[in-house]
């Protein structure tokens, strides 16, 4: 790793006397490398920034070293420069507490043809009180060439009396961001349990005896749309509506989803809600019929449908008067 | 609408079939409870994978009467019975027979393994090295062996009960998935309740030890299987079917799922319409209900889907993804 001062220059040089979209891509680099969201200093090829910008007393906020030089190629062996060795200055002094470690790390670009590497060293630095920090000139060493940075202002705010108390900052974007997103997720909650409420309420008695019309309304097209396909006479229709209608009333007795049940299933939980023998028989042999049509394709006989609708009929009149109650 | 009435006319003769064949199963199961209490639910699968040649894999400790159950049912079937105990030395022609040369006729001479028999049982079956495992599932997926240069037909019905003990796996060879996949069913055996313990002790240490005696025909069985395959299933229970095993699959519905590696394959979709149309043939019914597919799909599925790491780590089981479903898909 040896460099000479001259080629570190002819690195600067390079790169200033490039084409002006090479100049720009380099400069990109070099504004990434350096001045993304902090405070910078600059003296010739090496800069020093301090990132954030406005760093909070008691956080910590980087002090970031960056370095470029150019990278030499002989065939095809790419020589590239090390990682400047950097002279941190005595920070406690003013005020300023280093944390343990530090962090570096090296980006090749290509500028014109030629390859500039930019590297780069930070420290973490925490203020404990607010106002302005006088961060003195930083010597980089670039292989044997020392380099200095210039001087470089940090003002350090106080922390808010959220932070104070404790909780991380926030920009305010997001201060507000977190709160509506929150906000507007309990809203949605609200109105999900709000529907739910409204559709499981439909078709039932209202505590004071009411029905809710809307329901009553539905229930009773149902039952004329079955009374309907009893008269054409054909099975599968008829018991596929029937089924539906029975199954729902049964799902508002026993206090389930009856789409993911089986006639077992059902029948099992109308059993263990102690439902009247007689009445439990009749809806069975009524469910088991429409499951011998339905799957079976199977028949059934004018009398049964009569008897089948009439059951439905009943089903959702009780439903209606005891609000899904068992009947018991 | 003909096509209704054509497909009601044999649905009502597989219907009559299955009621005629209800009395010799009920027979056939009370001769198996003249020996085995309790354990109904492994009773009526091994009676389902006999009805629709499927391999049943059990798993469950020993001593739960698994072999006793193999070989009752053997027993009652006058089905021949071959208890195969699979070692770390067992090799391929111990299974399957070799050929062997005959000094006096200066021949040689096929000599068939025990595979050759309606019901095997292969006992604690991840004992043995791949290659014999691996032989007898060739055996059960083509139910065919060749030795020498001749291959000879398995007699029917082949079905093979392996057992597999979920404890002391040190120097077990545990079967790959795609092998466990070519069973129809994997059952566990667990432990009996108190009072039927009571009965088994009364009944094992009477003077007389309990036996079956043969109530049905290898004939009855092949009409049996015939007749299942006739049961019925409706597009729409089809379709339930396929959504069940689908669903073992997804991974974005929640969370129980998301800790699935691999669902179910197709074959397993194969074995739940079977097994569905043995349970429908149980009941005495020609078509099949969903409740049909409920019933038998926690043991159809249960070794054909895999758990992430993630997921074994959260303690979700095969068992507890297959119960999400069965509560998740709706039912037609």
């Amino acid at each position: 790793m040896t460099v000479s001062w001259p080629r570190a220059q002819r690195g600067f040089a390079e790169w200033r006397a490039a084409k002006p979209f090479a100049r720009r891509a380099a400069a990109v680099v070099l504004a990434a490398a350096v001045s993304v969201g902090g405070v910078s200093a600059q003296s010739g090829n090496v800069a020093v920034e301090a990132s954030p910008e406005q760093p909070q007393a008691g956080e910590g906020f980087q002090l970031i070293v960056t370095c470029v030089s150019q990278a030499e190629t002989s065939g095809n062996v790419l020589r590239i420069e090390g990682s400047p060795r950097v002279f941190w200055p005595d920070l406690a002094s003013i005020g300023l507490q280093q944390a343990p470690g530090d962090r570096s790390s090296t980006r090749i670009s290509s500028v014109n043809g030629r390859m500039v590497t930019v590297t780069q060293q930070s420290i973490v630095l925490i203020a404990a009180q607010p106002g302005y920090y006088v961060i003195p000139p930083i010597r980089a060493d670039l292989g044997n060439v020392p380099m200095t940075t210039a001087t470089l202002t940090v003002e350090v705010v106080s922390a808010s009396s959220e932070d104070a108390a404790g909780v991380r900052a926030r920009p305010m974007r997001r201060r507000w961001v977190l709160p509506a997103v929150v906000a507007g997720i309990a809203a949605f909650g609200i109105l999900v349990v709000a529907v739910v409420i409204g559709r499981r309420m439909g078709g039932r008695a209202m505590p004071d005896g009411h029905v809710d019309d809307g329901a009553a309304h539905t229930t009773a097209r149902a039952i004329a749309r079955l009374e309907r396909l009893a008269e054409q006479g054909d099975a599968r229709p008829f018991y596929h509506s029937l089924s539906a209608i029975v199954r729902e009333q049964l799902g508002g007795m026993v206090d389930r989803d009856t789409s993911r049940m089986t006639t077992g299933e059902l029948l099992a939980a109308c059993r263990e809600r102690a439902c009247d023998p007689q009445w439990l028989a009749a809806i069975e042999e009524c469910l088991t019929t429409a499951d011998r049509v339905r799957f079976g394709a199977g028949v059934a006989t004018c009398a049964d449908s009569a008897r089948h609708l009439g059951l439905a009929r009943t089903l959702v009149a009780a439903s209606r008067r005891r609000g899904h109650a068992p009947l018991a | 609408m003909s096509a209704i009435t054509v497909t009601q006319e044999q649905i009502d003769t597989t219907s009559r079939r299955a009621v005629e064949a209800a009395e010799q199963i009920s027979r056939l199961l009370a001769e198996i409870h003249k020996v085995m209490v309790a354990q109904e639910h492994l009773v009526e699968r091994l009676v389902m994978a006999l009805l629709t040649d499927g391999h049943v894999l059990l798993e469950g400790v020993p001593g739960l009467a698994k072999t006793l159950a193999v070989r009752t049912l053997a027993a009652c079937v006058s089905a021949r019975f071959a208890r195969i105990q699979f070692t770390p030395d067992l090799l391929p022609s111990d299974l399957i027979g070799s050929v062997v040369y005959n000094q006096h006729t200066a021949q040689f001479l096929v000599r068939h393994g025990p595979v050759f028999a309606n019901l095997i049982l292969a006992d604690e079956i991840n004992r043995a090295p791949a290659k014999v495992q691996s032989a007898l599932l060739e055996a059960m997926q083509e139910r065919q062996v060749t030795i020498g240069d001749e291959t000879f037909p398995l007699p029917a019905p082949f079905v093979v009960l392996a057992t597999q003990n979920p404890i002391e796996q040190e120097g077990t060879y545990p079967l790959p998935e795609a092998q466990v996949d070519r069973f129809m069913f994997k059952v566990l055996v667990t432990y009996p309740r108190r009072d039927d313990e009571v009965e088994i002790v009364r009944r094992m240490t009477a003077v007389e030890e309990p036996h079956a005696e043969a109530v049905v025909s290898p004939e009855f069985i092949q009409w049996a299987k015939q007749t299942v395959r006739q049961v019925y299933v409706d597009d729409r229970v089809l379709g339930y079917i396929v959504d069940l095993v689908a669903a073992t699959r997804s991974s974005r519905r929640n969370q129980a799922v998301e800790l699935v590696e691999y669902g179910a394959s197709p074959r397993a979709a194969i074995w739940l319409a079977h097994a569905a149309k043995a349970s429908a043939f149980l009941a005495g019914r020609g078509y099949v209900l969903p409740d049909d597919v409920k019933r038998v799909a926690l043991d159809v599925l249960r070794h054909r889907i895999i758990i992430t790491y993630e997921g074994e780590a959260e303690g979700v089981t095969s068992e507890t993804v297959v119960s999400e479903v069965l509560e998740r898909v709706k039912v037609p």
